[in-house]
């Protein structure tokens, strides 16, 4: 697995160019939407004033609004010029570009309530800002974290991924050895908290609208106590009209790096778990976030605009997953998660804002790894790198793919609650080779799977779920009939054990005797499920995937993809 | 893109004074209502108020107008606490939460247990800083009560349920208790004719939660409002969701909904829906009977805040936990344990309960307590196994008990942690992302709330 740092300046190719002629079809794009959006929100303005005439005995009420949005500017300022002095501090780091979004509004951040707020329409840290903003990147601040029990377990897990992914440019992408380790890290270096996260929610709001409208966006939040990484990734947000398996074209967004340029899902990521993770944001087309679903940070790192911030800017998530503990089922990150934007997330999730995310366990002394395996989490079963595999559930309505960033933020009725997809995907495909390339949709066409009792270990299969509505999993043989080959072992990033002994170790539940086989699996939107697949006999098997009403249950779509067991 | 409303529920200017008489400020709200109900005019009379019995719980069922997150007013019909009429400024469409003692008192209350001491806020203090583990806290076992919503009655078990139901409406209506009968079936009144009154008396069912509703021409009734939440707690056992199960801090219940105002429209105006034919597009999502803003408790109604809080919003200090058993704390008082979250979904859409911050540990579903050991996958797929999840499924008519650890984050760093002032606030939400908007959109204005941790408490010493 290698994972990039991105150099802004290293690369002048035609990419770069049509990078800036993106740039400025972006500019001219979103200056249209800015316009389109004034007139939008000029008129709601004026419904707006035709209301509050009416609303005399508002008046009060509407006064201490009026003060806590006086309050509110204040603390933002205030919070505005505590990040520009925290980002200050760091000065020596290399600078990034700038981004254009930094200096064109788009028409998203251009919020209704914004002309009852004088100040609002202007913002201050446009202009002052320093031009240069430090880009946390691995070749200056991230280290791996030095030669501890955690490089050990980075040999054994980690570095057996990586031929698998041979020919690219990884050189970039290994952390050097410079920073101590983060635990050690000194607090009393590093920009501390001496405000908390900006609480939105420690302010009122006098409708849902305003509500809505008005999430607290910062143009470049600073990353509290920012340590040495294992790993750094840089993502840039984009928006391209992309060919599905079916020969469907929508207009899709997601999150891109230099590997997975302008695809869709958003670039996968695998880190360790008691390792230091950063992933900056670069966003575009108006304010996004990042969260890293199921994972499980402080909330400024969690991603979620209404009890953080929404980012224009930049912004660096630092988190550090658990380490697990042999037989403990209090500990442990390891396990498969999907990151996604947490603005307007309706729409921003179904646009294709997401991408897996897979956490690999530490490596115990008790717990070896054989060659050509990994552990699915720290005490877990061993499967085969090879074969390894994610698959997700998606679909699309086309009629969401003709929205704009903030639709339906303005109390206008964008249908955000019907959802009526007309086409179903199974994305994703094997991890070890998952193709790289531009505007290239990740689309599972085929499985294998290792032969139970065979000398390979099991093969494993990740699932996310990345729709909206319930999913029937069913596994059969070649005949049809169902197969009971798959075995649970995890699910949401947690393994399933056996917690029957209190004060006595919690084993897996295959070590336990029990092992949760299963021809179906049943689970919903943003839900993560591991299993092992133990075909007993070599042939043809198959994986049906259904769609079912998020009402009535009714099945409305089905897919099918073959499991070659050899 | 806007869903087009038919011409028969757009807002009609004879039903504007509705808006003012109700107090809700606008003359112009958005009102879904029907042209004039031709059949409604001529009921009459409206019966009264039913004399009290004691140790009897009287039901009205009523109809009204509620007002939604984006003050828009739809049609609801609903189990009140007294006789209310469709016109009424402030219907009763939810019941007040009542206790029904094991002695057989109807004690109207917000809280249980009765005598024990409320949590300020909704949150419970702990008892003292955990010096061993900093940043964390002592919780107090068996001592703090917990707040319930509208819609809840609360029953201590070895009592006998006593209701009479009034229905006021021109329609047979029926009251039926889920599950809650001697073999696990229903107990229910039986169609009541208008105007008139049934009871319901049946002794009290094993210790969990339970749905009661209509359900005539399910799942219409329902989706109008027609239903609530029996919760079954042993007297003896006030701080356990059974004998020998596990044991919690405190206990909030959630229970989820989907508004139809298209389907409400029509009801009100005399038509019957027929849910086949007139597929269900839910408008607005709440929890316990807020969305939004509202259900953040982010309003400038002081008093909508303060309910949501003690309801529905999660919170409590850190503390250290063992999912192999909730119980006793190192020392004598204190509690090994989180609090306990009893989902409940009446509505019809399957959701998706979402966590940031923790995952939780679920325990139980329809009743059923899920084992520790000898996991297994049901024929539905599903896994039955007490177990870590980050969203819990919560399908149209299920009750699952989940425990919130309220412990640290997991993957926040160590500095962050220890520099940790403040209150960390995490989101709630339901991941089957259309339910997340109001009205086709105002993200997030449905089905959220959050949870707090709280930040390091001035009255502990460190
Ligand atoms: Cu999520
Ligand atoms: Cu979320």
């Amino acid at each position: 697995m290698s994972i990039f740092s991105r150099k802004r300046t290293d690369r002048r190719s035609i990419r770069g160019i049509e990078r800036a002629q993106e740039r400025d079809e972006r500019r001219r794009r979103d200056e249209e939407r800015r316009r389109e959006a004034e007139r939008r929100r000029e008129a709601s303005e004026r419904r707006r004033e035709d209301r509050r005439r009416r609303e005399a005995a508002e008046r009060r009420r509407e006064e201490e609004r009026r003060r806590e949005a006086a309050d509110r500017r204040r603390e933002e300022e205030r919070r505005r010029e505590e990040e520009r002095r925290r980002r200050r501090r760091p000065s020596a780091k290399p600078s990034a570009t700038t981004k254009p979004s930094a200096t064109t509004k788009p028409s998203a951040t251009t919020k209704p309530s914004a002309t009852t707020k004088p100040s609002a329409t202007t913002k201050p840290s446009a202009t002052t800002k320093p031009s240069a903003s430090p880009t946390p990147s691995a070749t200056s601040s991230s280290a791996s974290a030095s030669a501890t029990a955690t490089a050990t377990a980075s040999e054994t897990a980690t570095a057996s991924a990586t031929p698998s992914e041979s020919g690219t440019p990884s050189t970039t992408a290994e952390p050097s050895t410079t920073a101590e380790p983060s635990a050690t890290a000194e607090p009393t270096e590093q920009p501390g908290p001496v405000v908390g996260p900006e609480p939105t929610l420690s302010h009122r709001f006098q409708s849902q609208v305003d509500f809505s409208s008005d999430q607290l966006e910062v143009e470049d939040p600073v990353t509290e106590f920012l340590q040495a990484a294992a790993i750094s990734v840089e993502f840039d947000v984009h928006s391209r009209d992309l060919v599905m398996d079916d020969g469907a074209e929508f207009e899709m967004w997601s999150f891109e790096d230099e590997r997975y340029e302008r695809g869709f899902p958003g670039p996968t990521l695998r880190v360790q778990e008691g390792r230091v993770f950063h992933a900056t944001v670069h966003p575009s087309k108006g304010p996004h976030t990042i969260h890293w679903h199921g994972m499980e940070p402080d909330p400024r790192n969690d991603g979620v605009g209404h009890t953080s911030f929404e980012v224009d800017g930049q912004y660096t998530y630092q988190m550090q997953p658990e380490a697990g503990r042999p037989g403990d089922p209090n500990y442990g990150a390891a396990g498969t998660y999907f990151y996604h934007c947490h603005v307007n997330t309706p729409l921003h999730v179904q646009m294709g804002m997401f991408g897996p995310l897979v956490i690999d366990p530490v490596v115990h002394p008790d717990y070896p790894v054989s060659p050509g395996a990994r552990r699915a989490f720290v005490d877990g079963p061993e499967y085969d790198i090879e074969t390894e595999a994610l698959f997700a559930p998606y679909c699309v309505d086309p009629r969401w793919h003709e929205m704009n960033h903030a639709d339906g933020l303005s109390g206008d009725d964008a249908g955000l609650n019907r959802f009526e997809p007309r086409h179903f995907y199974l994305l994703g495909g094997e991890l070890a080779r998952r193709p790289a390339g531009r505007e290239r949709v990740w689309s599972l066409s085929s499985l294998r799977a290792n032969v139970a009792g065979g000398t390979r270990k099991p093969t494993l299969l990740r699932t996310v779920n990345a729709n909206y509505l319930p999913n029937m999993v069913t596994i059969t043989d070649a005949t049809g009939a169902e197969a009971k080959i798959a075995e649970l072992i995890s699910h949401d990033g947690r393994p399933f054990r056996d917690t029957s002994v209190p004060g006595a170790p919690s084993p897996s539940c295959q070590d336990s005797g029990y092992p949760l086989m299963t021809s179906r699996l049943a689970y919903g939107a943003a839900e993560r499920y591991d299993m092992l697949l133990h075909p007993p006999t070599p042939g043809r098997y198959y994986l049906r995937v259904d769609w079912e009403d998020w009402i009535t249950g009714a099945v409305i779509a089905t897919r099918t993809i073959p499991i070659d067991a050899t | 893109m806007a869903e087009q409303l038919p011409p028969e529920i757009l807002a009609r200017g004879d039903l504007l004074k509705l808006g003012a008489a109700a107090g809700l400020g606008f003359a112009a709200l958005p009102l879904i209502q029907p042209s004039a109900p031709s059949q409604r005019a001529a009921r009459t009379p409206i019966p009264l108020a039913l004399a009290a019995l004691p140790g009897v719980l009287d039901v009205y069922i009523n109809e009204g107008y509620l007002k939604m997150v984006d003050d828009t007013l739809v049609y609801h019909r609903g189990f009140g606490s007294r006789p209310t009429d469709v016109d009424d400024p402030d219907p009763s469409l939810t019941m007040d939460p009542t206790v029904i003692t094991a002695t057989g008192d109807v004690v109207p209350s917000r809280t249980y247990p009765l005598d024990a001491a409320v949590p300020p806020r909704g949150t419970p203090e702990p008892l003292r800083a955990d010096e061993a583990n900093p940043g964390q806290y002592f919780i107090r076992r068996n001592y703090w009560a917990s707040y319930f919503p509208q819609r809840t009655i609360i029953a201590e078990l070895g009592s006998e349920i006593r209701l009479r139901i009034q229905n006021r409406l021109s329609k047979p209506h029926t009251l039926t208790v889920f599950g809650a009968g001697p073999d696990g079936g229903d107990l229910t009144t039986g169609a009541i004719a208008p105007d008139s009154v049934a009871t319901l008396d049946f002794p009290c069912p094993p210790p969990g939660t339970y749905i009661f509703a209509d359900p005539t021409n399910a799942p219409v009734e329902r989706v109008l409002g027609l239903f609530g939440v029996l919760v079954v707690m042993d007297p003896e056992h006030q701080w356990d969701i059974a004998e020998d199960r596990a044991t919690f801090e405190r206990q909030w219940l959630w229970i989820t909904h989907a508004v139809e105002s298209r389907w409400a429209s029509m009801e009100a105006s005399g038509q019957t829906v027929n849910p086949a034919t007139t597929r269900a597009v839910p408008r607005y999502f709440t929890l316990n009977g807020r969305s939004g803003f509202e259900s953040l408790g982010i309003t400038f109604d002081d008093a909508v805040n303060l309910a949501t809080e003690e309801e529905t919003l999660i919170s409590g200090y850190p503390r250290q936990l063992d999912v192999r058993q909730f119980g006793e704390g190192a020392e004598a008082g204190t509690l090994r344990g989180g609090q306990l979250v009893r989902l409940v979904n009446p509505g019809i859409v399957f959701h998706q309960m979402h966590f940031h911050g923790n995952h939780v540990w679920t325990v139980r579903r329809n009743g059923v307590d899920w084992p520790r050991h000898e996991g297994y996958v049901d024929s539905d797929g599903h896994v039955v196994l007490q177990q870590w999840e980050d969203v819990v499924e919560l399908e149209t008519m299920d009750r699952k008990d989940i425990i919130i650890p309220i412990k640290r984050p997991p993957d926040a760093i160590d500095p962050v942690w220890f520099a940790r002032t403040t209150d960390w606030v995490y989101p709630m939400h339901c991941h089957a992302e259309p339910s997340q908007t109001a009205a086709g959109g105002m993200y997030p204005g449905g089905l959220v709330a959050h949870w707090t941790l709280k930040g390091p408490n001035p009255g502990a010493t460190p």
